[in-house]
């Protein structure tokens, strides 16, 4: 069993967070993740100037997912859309002073929640329309997003995915596992979710093979 | 103010049991396998804490084994027990064991499926009791043996064990239970409830940690699973744990004398809990409402994580724990095995929380607990929902 040690900046934020709540009608919000999870995020935000002017969020989850909401708004506010378009969930684990390594997916969650809120604005607002082109590397980047959770540290950079194919709406994956490994399962889920986000992927493959 | 809401997990030990600890770890220096003056003395305790137990459980000296704890126990009955009877009893193949069982029981059965054995889980209804119509048909004269525990970990709910017991000895099987989490709570009769082996731990009954025993019906064959000096009748090798088990007997003597007593308190203060969580809204409780064991509480909050409701109360100091149901998010424990055999949607799983009262507690400390319960779940919901 994992004993979860956080910093005094998670205890704080996740005692006194910043920015709870909605934005009455917002240019631009989303929700990520799933409360059958136990863990969902609701970022809605106020843009003038092409600036976020104001930012808030909801959180369904544990102390890290609230303090990472709270986080990634406190760092998204006031920034330029394009900066905050460049925020990366290493710098909310950063600005917390870390996160243990089987949290770090709550960033992940955080900052995909603003991106979107952004993206909803920009779709709403600005009718941006997002062309999603779906190829290997827009897969490579995706699972960029699921964490192992033992390091901390994204399963591509792991260097967990062996092999990665996507021919016609089917995703084909290798992925390798000790055989001990007690976070294989999670890893397979979170792979199965984050690919049936993307819009055009029908089929999803994923075998696990030894090295 | 401290509040200690986590009993099931460990108890802290009664202030005499920790003198008495003290005292024979200094008194009762010797080996109580020595022949010496030294030893002797040492055994005279020993002897003590071994009749004090057996006349706890209604049992006899003999049948009592001491061991380092519940899960040495789990094991020692399954693996100890099947190598005993692999001579005699060939074609008795079969594991009966529950959905709900604490991992001591689960791992054991598991590694026993690996090795050859025919396992059967035995599903559990909404309220977390074995499904006994199934149970008794799976048992038949191929089964070795039947593991159900007395009471569970999670939910506290007690199962119909007399039913089960009389079950297996119809069909000539043994049956084990798991009593560690009912061992001071629930009056314990080996003989009244059919039971040929039982577990228990002393921590869970606010004795040390790291000793506990076996209780082995007189009659029942049973092997060691690791060998030595040959001590508890060459069952269970090793230094007897004379202050250990001087003061398991101790914490249960003293805590079976006021099984009643504590169950009026728990009740009133279970009750104050509930009702708490009845004027919040939105809160289930799991398990069996009557039939459980004293104080424990399985409390599920929608709307809410309950990582973070458990994170919330530890810093004001109140200790309480949680159970959670996702695989794929909640990395920091694996779902509750229990919740989800009992059915209970995912939602609920991850907004649970366990509270259990104990010796310890105080009216004014449920006091406290209730209002931070309320203050944390308003908290929460309102970060949840705006």
């Amino acid at each position: 069993m994992a004993v979860i040690k956080y910093t005094k900046e998670v205890i704080e934020h996740f005692k006194n967070p910043k920015n709870v709540g909605e934005i009455e009608n917002p240019d631009g919000g989303a929700t990520v993740g799933s409360p059958a999870c136990g863990d969902q995020v609701s970022v809605s935000l106020k843009i003038k100037d092409n600036k976020i002017e104001d930012i808030k969020f909801l959180s369904y989850g544990c102390a890290s997912n609230i303090a990472t909401g709270s986080i990634v708004t406190e760092l998204a506010k006031g920034k330029s859309v394009d900066d905050a378009k460049k925020m990366t969930w290493k710098d909310a684990v950063d600005e917390l002073g870390g996160l243990p390594p089987v949290k770090v997916h709550c960033s992940v969650l955080a900052v995909d929640g603003l991106k979107a809120a952004i993206q909803d604005y920009e779709e709403k607002k600005l009718g941006i329309i997002h062309e999603k082109r779906i190829d290997e590397q827009s897969i490579i980047e995706e699972l960029k997003s699921v964490i192992y959770p033992k390091t901390g540290h994204n399963i591509i950079d792991e260097k967990l995915v062996k092999y990665l194919k996507y021919e016609n709406g089917k995703v084909e994956i290798e992925i390798s596992f000790d055989e001990t490994d007690v976070y294989k399962q999670n890893v397979l889920e979170e792979i199965d979710e984050h690919l049936n986000e993307i819009d055009g992927v029908e089929e999803i493959d994923v075998k696990v093979v030894e090295y | 103010m401290k509040v200690y809401l986590d009993h099931a997990a460990t108890t802290p030990p009664l202030p005499e049991v920790v003198n008495f600890f003290a005292d024979t770890l200094r008194d009762y220096p010797g080996n109580a396998s020595s022949l010496h003056y030294e030893g002797q003395h040492s055994r005279q305790l020993y002897q003590w804490a071994k009749q004090t137990i057996a006349n706890c459980i209604h049992a006899e000296y003999d049948e009592i084994i001491f061991t380092s704890g519940g899960t040495e126990a789990d094991n020692m009955a399954l693996f100890g027990y099947l190598k005993a009877i692999k001579t005699i009893h060939p074609e008795r193949k079969k594991v009966i064991t529950s959905s709900i069982e604490h991992e001591a029981v689960i791992e054991s059965v598991k590694e026993l499926g690996k090795m050859g054995y025919e396992i059967v889980f035995v599903p559990v209804n909404n309220k977390g009791i074995v499904e006994i119509d199934y149970l008794r048909e799976q048992i038949d004269e191929n089964t070795a043996i039947c593991s159900i525990m007395f009471a569970n970990n999670e939910v506290g709910t007690i199962q119909p064990i007399k039913q089960i017991s009389e079950r297996c000895h119809e069909a000539g099987c043994v049956f084990h239970t798991d009593a560690v989490q009912a061992m001071g709570k629930v009056e314990q009769d080996v003989n009244e409830f059919g039971i040929e082996m039982l577990s228990a731990s002393a921590h869970k009954f606010y004795g040390p940690k790291g000793v506990g025993f076996l209780y082995v019906k007189k009659g029942t064959p049973l092997e060691p699973v690791f060998y030595g000096g040959g001590h508890e009748s060459g069952l269970r090798s090793g230094t007897e744990n004379v202050p250990g088990v001087a003061a398991m007997a101790k914490a249960l003597e003293i805590v079976s004398g006021k099984i009643n007593e504590k169950r009026v308190l728990y009740q009133k203060w279970s009750d104050q809990i509930f009702n708490t969580c009845e004027q919040l809204h939105g809160v289930q409780l799991n398990g069996d409402r009557e039939n459980r064991t004293p104080g424990s509480l399985s409390l599920s909050f929608s709307g809410i994580n309950g990582e973070a409701l458990m994170g919330m109360l530890s810093m004001d100091e109140i200790a309480v724990s949680t159970a959670s149901a996702c695989k794929s998010h909640s990395h920091s424990k694996g779902g509750s095995h229990v919740l989800t055999a009992m059915n209970c949607p995912s939602e609920f799983i991850n907004g649970t929380i366990r509270v259990v009262t104990g010796w310890d507690n105080t009216d004014e400390q449920i006091d406290y607990f209730c209002d931070k319960l309320k203050e944390k779940v308003t908290l929460l919901r309102r970060l949840s929902n705006g």
